[in-house]
């Protein structure tokens, strides 16, 4: 028999309702049937704690006096946008403080105001008649803004994908340390206790519905930007009182060589108002399946490696290949659970009172992708044609090309046409200076970095940087040079972009 | 239990380990070296009770040796055992407990430091540092 939403706040008045966690749902229903879960149970809680980089808080700072009228805000060097009227501001948990770059960022600036602590806040803006004021400067602390409000524009993943890395050299990503050679794989989410996978269609989760924040009451907004419930990516914007929080359910995170980002704890209640709400909060972690992705490829579709359950990756071992892959959380299952329960506990007392939403979240919206208006040329458009070498030849010939067809680097090939090593004008250079090297053998270079002609150059680019060369031949699959591609054609083409 | 060792270009070309094991007879295992051309690190593992014996012979040879009891500084105020360090360890360090905390045991370390990196929130630190 459905209940309805005032039954259940009537119960969380009077002190009978019956609430528990979600991870406990799949046992009750299992045991009960979903019919009479539906009986017993009132509220199922959800939750989840990870990192949530859109995320940001919309702060008033008050007139000074004289007025301004800012334009530009930095608190503790983090800037906030400032382009809404003249002391309204959003700093968003990703933006870098300007001197301390990695270490600092927009997220350390909202945990420092939550835990009380004062933030340095300067401000400039052009003189008005209204507003004559240039600059201002002033400690700050939490208690001395109008309001502060966390507003997230997407937040509580409904699930997300797995991280790892195909290739040689350790990756440095927003899901953590990526080691070679499939060496570990990183997830996020906190799987049964997921708020919208417990609400998959959206029936209680919606505009207004009363969440729990960071400690704080908050609502949900709407849907999240990106959300995409028909792959079960949905996500939703929150907003909540940020005076009202608490850092042991809001932390900054630095990720290592990537930036900083905020973990955010989030707990939605569910009503249980009827047997098919009962049945739904039901799923497990072995209901729960997401994608592993190969981060080592760095385009906006990565490589999908395998399809797997969260039972799967919180055991701490995947199956990849044939070959056992340790896995790690980014977010925390224990905090998640840590959330339900306070949810749960708070309505339990009656300081929580449940609120069905005012309007539904869209169920069938996709995402597309970012309209560029020219796509990034590819390594083949790009490349020159590349004078190739054999390794027989002696370094005088070498040198002889060099100077005569005027190029920096020469791919040595093999008998059949491979490429096997590569010669710079330094290296010929170096060895005529000493005298040394009949052939190519002894001075090239045998290990080459590559590019393939189906790449995107900016992968080339960053490629070059990060070896910090000059030219990569471009190779077919069969390690044939196809042509090369240099540094300084590169910049050229970057630079007109 | 396990000893860093850290020497200077200038010793570095002489065969310290060799020595040091011929010398003690003890059997020393290689937990990690790096080297670069201003200075050298190596961790070994040495057992407990000669120790003592072993750091002595090394110090005699211009090394600086310590002995890594807290090779690592766990913060627990700042940990939310979320176990993003667990899958980076190359010695299984960290590991989920039943209820999704976190157990460390450091005996293992060698000091790789990949974790330290790894933590979102800065709850690993070198002892060092
Ligand atoms: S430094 Fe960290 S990752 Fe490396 S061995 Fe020690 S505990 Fe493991
Ligand atoms: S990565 Fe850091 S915060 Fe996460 S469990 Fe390990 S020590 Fe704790």
């Amino acid at each position: 028999m459905p209940k309805s939403l005032e039954e259940i706040n009537e119960r969380i008045r009077d002190g009978s309702v019956y609430v528990v966690t979600a991870d406990e749902m799949p046992a009750i229903v299992g045991e009960l049937g979903s019919e009479d879960a539906a009986r017993e149970v009132d509220v199922v809680t959800t939750g989840t704690f990870g990192a949530m980089c859109s995320s940001g808080v919309w702060m008033n700072f008050g007139h000074s006096d004289p007025p301004i009228k800012m334009s530009q805000v930095w608190l503790n060097d983090v800037e906030a946008y400032a382009g809404v009227a003249a002391v309204d501001a959003f700093i968003g948990a990703t933006q870098l403080s300007e001197t301390r770059g990695l270490e600092y960022g927009g997220a350390h600036v909202i945990e420092d105001l939550v835990a009380r602590k004062e933030v340095h806040m300067r401000a400039v803006g052009y003189a008005t008649d209204c507003y004559p004021r240039r600059s201002v400067e002033a400690p700050i602390s939490i208690v001395d803004l109008n309001e502060a409000t966390m507003l997230n524009p997407r937040n509580a993943y409904q699930r997300y994908n797995v991280a790892t890395n195909s290739t040689d050299r350790v990756l440095y990503t927003y899901m953590g340390t990526l080691l070679p050679r499939f060496g570990n794989a990183t997830f996020s989410g906190s799987g049964t206790l997921s708020p919208i996978y417990n609400d998959p269609d959206y029936e209680t989760i919606g505009v207004g519905t009363r969440i729990f924040l960071c400690g704080a009451q908050g609502y949900v907004v709407g849907n999240g930007t990106q959300h995409d419930p028909a792959n079960s990516f949905g996500t939703l914007m929150v907003c909540g009182d940020l005076k009202a929080m608490s850092t042991d359910y809001l932390r900054a995170a630095i990720l290592h060589k990537y930036g900083t980002s905020l973990y955010v704890g989030i707990g939605i209640p569910i009503p249980v108002l009827n047997e098919g709400i009962a049945r739904k909060t039901a799923i497990s972690d072995a209901d729960i399946k997401t994608t592993i992705l190969d981060y080592g490829v760095g385009r906006r579709s990565r490589p999908e490696l395998k399809t797997v359950s969260y039972e799967e990756l919180k055991s701490g071992m995947i199956d990849l290949n044939g070959k056992e892959v340790r896995t790690s959380s980014m977010s925390s299952f224990f905090k998640a659970k840590e959330i339900a329960t306070e949810l749960a506990a708070r309505i339990q007392k009656g300081a929580f009172e449940l609120a069905l939403p005012t309007a539904r979240l869209p169920r069938q919206a996709t995402q597309k992708p970012m309209k560029q208006l020219s796509a990034v040329p590819l390594v083949r458009e790009v490349m020159l044609p590349s004078i190739t070498v054999r390794e027989a030849i002696s370094v005088q010939e070498a040198a002889k090309i060099i100077v005569g067809r005027q190029v920096n680097h020469l791919p040595v090939i093999s008998a059949s046409n491979k490429l096997i090593g590569i010669v710079t004008a330094y290296d010929i250079s170096k060895a005529v200076a000493l005298n040394k090297g009949d052939s190519l053998k002894g001075i090239m270079t045998r290990r080459v970095v590559t590019a393939t002609p189906d790449e995107p150059i900016d992968l080339a680019a960053r490629r070059l940087e990060r070896h910090n060369i000059s030219a990569l031949p471009v190779i077919d699959h069969t390690n044939t040079v196809i042509g090369i591609i240099t540094s300084e054609d590169l910049s050229k083409l970057l630079a007109c972009r | 239990m396990k000893i860093i060792l850290k020497f200077s270009q200038k010793i570095m070309q002489d065969p310290l380990l060799a020595d040091v094991v011929l010398e003690t007879g003890v059997r020393i295992n290689i937990d990690r070296a790096f080297v670069d051309p201003s200075i050298g690190e190596i961790v070994i593992d040495v057992p407990d009770e000669r120790v003592e014996e072993v750091a002595a012979a090394f110090r005699r040879r211009g090394t600086e040796v310590r002995e890594m009891d807290t090779p690592i500084v766990f913060d627990e105020a700042e940990c939310v055992q979320c176990g993003a360090c667990v899958s980076v360890c190359p010695v299984e360090v960290f590991e989920y407990k039943n209820d999704r905390t976190i157990s460390i045991n450091l005996k293992r370390c060698v000091l790789c430091k990949t974790c330290i990196a790894m933590c979102p929130h800065g709850a690993l630190k070198a002892a060092e540092e």
